[in-house]
């Protein structure tokens, strides 16, 4: 058997697979649309509050910013709302969604380049505040600290500065990571989000695998048991 | 295989996105390679490390604040306050400037044309000496020419028919109704008559009762020719053709009724319009540029663009009484051909001459009297050019009346109404040339006249119907169906090469309108819907 990677997060709702179409019994994503078309737009309160978490997470993993997510979620239900009548409903409406929030989010970083410099997003969101992390890795460095959730932590620090702006990964390739590795989705549907072949897919996804393994590799031999 | 093409299969088969064969052969190499063992492990770990990175919930107040941008949004107007088709979300000014951009391509390949007109006229030998002098020297300093030097006449015909195609496809872009477009290029001279229906359903029984209305006219009228076939002397002046519904053009929102008549009996078509659609303000009527609403100003604008004569006009083109006929029978004929009373035809002619300012004042509420009062001697001298540019559009037949315009403009004088206002017995030939000569007075029209009129007289001599079907057809527009046509025509021929074999009075064509009758659903806007509910954002669920 295939081994599956756990594609959920700690705080839970990445299981995605975009089934989440019928939320509400006898409600799916496709009656919704209809009804908003239909000038029912409360409707579109439901559609918002089905996908804002995890548009957001999308948003904030490929731009790197808190502050730019939210603005880039809210246009992209903006604009999807908008042009909804030019959607066909011959897919999801998740992938629509997300695929406004993905081509949204890498217009941003190419419009704002790479000014930004480095941040400590990452590092504060994956082990807390900056102090915490700063103290964590003092105890660690004087072998107070030899326990694997600190060894843990500090992978997810790489992990998260190497898919940060600063980390020098493809946008092209840290979208289709955190559609599929932090959102669940699969090769099919991350193809018709991004609008590219399922082989496309299959490769970016290889190539930045490749880069985030060598960018947490320093963590990955120090941890114990590690290889 | 690779190291490259095993890491990427071992990356899919972490996913589960592999197939059998290759499941099986990765399975394998697992078995057999460490090295391939300790590699899967490395992306699993990254894998999973990826996906335990914290999640963020939403901001809460992000929904408050996507509601709040689209009650601003439709405080100001804003298009993003409701869901609009793509294609009505244009921004105004990207259709003025596309309009900008062809039109300027228009006047290029306008000019370029032009230039190679006159290079093909007057002194052509000496530009085409001068031209290769050019080129050579051209060719010597700066070697080939550019592609764009290459292009000869026919290219440049072609850019011309490219940017004519551009035209068109801004207008379409600006937003022009193509089946507006497709009327323009067939039949600019068709009055528009339009009725806006709620729904489709509406639409298509408003077009049938028009079509039944006028088709029993038709019947109506016809059978009193017929029952007076062999005595008659009665000039074909009244039948109508009536289209099938939705024929003519492609729009599938629109039924069209295709009628011609008489344009004394055009108000009529107004009428049984107004009856059909139950509201004179559902009546719209288009002429041209111009564009009204309501049943009296649409009469007031067919007035004005000469499609309608006053009562004084028509009554003054009535066919005189023939010999053989008396007063009375005739009296009673034009009564019946009026559909009103024939004192009004007793009016002197000046006492209600067509006058398009006073049409126009009609059609804005004002009074024409009052104002030409104010105005002294202007109204008057317009009334007059206006009267005898109608009398000879009327009758163009006659050069002596196109001349009418020329008198009226250099000598102030009462144009010679008599020569327009009393059309002369026109042979089948001649009606030929009367219908397909041009409003204009010009020279150029003129010479086409007599050229026509000489190529008529060579021509062998036909029967009237094949002339009356060929001409009714030729008159009708785009396309029109041929059968109903032919029918109708063939029908209406018939009676006139009854009447006209008897008296030898044939009603000239150009006394003809044709009025496109639309029945039209606008297209459905979507609901302006309210803003939204806000959304509840669940509590967050963030790391931190």
């Amino acid at each position: 058997m295939p081994e599956r990677p756990r594609t959920g997060s700690t705080t839970g709702n990445a299981t995605a697979n975009a089934a989440n179409d019928g939320h509400a019994p006898g409600c799916d994503d496709r009656e919704l649309v209809r009804r908003v078309k239909s000038g029912q737009t409360e409707a579109y309160g439901e559609l918002v509050r089905r996908y804002q978490d995890r548009v957001f997470n999308t948003c904030w993993r490929i731009c790197g910013h808190l502050e730019d997510a939210r603005d880039l979620t809210q246009d992209a239900f903006l604009k999807a709302f908008e042009s909804l009548n030019a959607f066909r409903q011959e897919s999801g409406f998740y992938t629509w969604i997300f695929r406004v929030a993905v081509n949204l989010s890498l217009s941003h970083r190419r419009s704002a380049g790479r000014r930004r410099m480095a941040s400590l997003d990452g590092i504060v969101a994956a082990g807390g505040t900056q102090a915490e992390e700063l103290a964590r890795r003092v105890r660690r460095s004087e072998g107070d600290d030899p326990s694997p959730a600190a060894s843990d932590a500090e992978l997810q620090a790489r992990i998260a500065h190497a898919l940060s702006a600063a980390g020098g990964l493809d946008d092209e390739h840290r979208a289709v990571v955190v559609l599929r590795d932090i959102e669940g989705f699969d090769y099919r549907q991350i193809a018709a989000i991004l609008d590219i072949p399922p082989g496309t897919v299959k490769s970016r996804l290889h190539r930045a695998r490749m880069a985030l393994r060598e960018a947490i590799a320093p963590a990955r031999t120090a941890k114990p048991g590690g290889p | 295989m690779n190291r490259d093409q095993l890491s990427e299969l071992l990356s899919a088969y972490l996913d589960g996105e592999v197939d059998d064969r290759e499941r099986a052969l990765v399975e394998r190499v697992l078995r057999e390679d460490a090295s391939a063992r300790r590699l899967l492990e490395e992306l699993r770990r990254t894998v999973n490390a990826v996906g335990s990175l914290p999640r963020h919930a939403a901001p809460p107040t992000l929904a408050a604040d996507l509601e709040a941008r689209l009650e601003r949004a439709e405080l100001l107007g804003g298009a993003e306050t409701h869901p609009v088709p793509i294609q009505e979300r244009r921004a105004p000014w990207t259709a003025w400037l596309a309009m900008a951009a062809m039109l300027g391509v228009v006047v290029v390949a306008g000019w370029w044309f032009l230039l190679d007109r006159g290079q093909h006229g007057v002194g052509r030998a000496e530009n085409k000496v001068a031209t290769a002098d050019a080129r050579r020297e051209r060719v010597a300093a700066d070697g080939p020419a550019p592609p764009s030097a290459a292009i000869g006449p026919a290219g440049r015909e072609a850019l011309a028919s490219r940017a004519a195609a551009q035209t068109v496809e801004s207008q379409l872009a600006a937003g022009v109704d193509p089946a507006a477009l497709t009327r323009q290029s067939f039949a600019p001279e068709a009055v528009r008559l339009q009725v806006v229906a709620v729904n489709a359903a509406e639409r298509d029984a408003l077009a049938e009762r028009l079509i039944k209305r006028l088709s029993e006219q038709k019947t109506e009228n016809l059978a009193k020719r017929g029952s007076r076939a062999g005595r008659s002397k009665e000039p074909v002046d009244s039948f109508f053709l009536v289209g099938k519904a939705g024929v003519n053009f492609d729009d599938p929102q629109q039924r069209q009724v295709l009628v011609r008549v008489p344009r004394s009996q055009a108000a009529q078509v107004v009428d049984d319009l107004t009856a059909v659609a139950g509201s004179e303000d559902r009546v719209a009527l288009q002429a041209g540029p111009i564009a009204v609403r309501g049943a009296a100003s649409a009469r007031n604008l067919l007035q004005m663009v000469g499609q309608m004569p006053p009562e004084a006009d028509a009554a003054a083109k009535e066919p005189k009484p023939t010999e053989g006929e008396s007063k009375t029978e005739f009296a009673d004929k034009r009564a019946e051909r009026a559909g009103g009373p024939v004192e009004s035809a007793k009016k002197p002619a000046d006492s209600n001459r067509f006058d398009p300012l006073s049409g126009l004042m009609k059609i804005v509420g004002l009074d024409a009297d009052a104002l030409s009062r104010r105005s002294g001697r202007i109204g008057e001298r317009i009334g007059k050019t206006g009267n005898a540019d109608e009398e000879a559009r009327r009758d163009t037949g006659s050069v002596a009346a196109a001349q009418a315009r020329g008198k009226a403009l250099d000598a102030d004088t009462p144009a010679s109404s008599g020569a327009a206002a009393s059309p002369q017995p026109t042979s089948p030939e001649k009606k030929d040339i009367a219908e397909s000569a041009p409003d204009s007075t010009t020279e150029e029209s003129r010479s086409l006249v007599r050229r026509r009129q000489v190529a008529a007289e060579k021509a062998p001599a036909k029967a009237k119907t094949a002339e009356d079907t060929s001409t009714v057809k030729k008159e009708t527009v785009g396309a029109f169906k041929e059968s109903e046509s032919v029918r109708l025509g063939a029908a209406g021929a018939k009676g006139a090469a009854g009447g006209a074999g008897e008296t030898g009075t044939v009603v000239k064509q150009d006394d003809y309108v044709t009025i496109v009758i639309e029945f039209v659903v606008p297209s459905t806007q979507p609901k302006p819907p309210p803003t939204p509910k806000p959304t509840t954002v669940p509590a967050s669920k963030s790391s931190q």
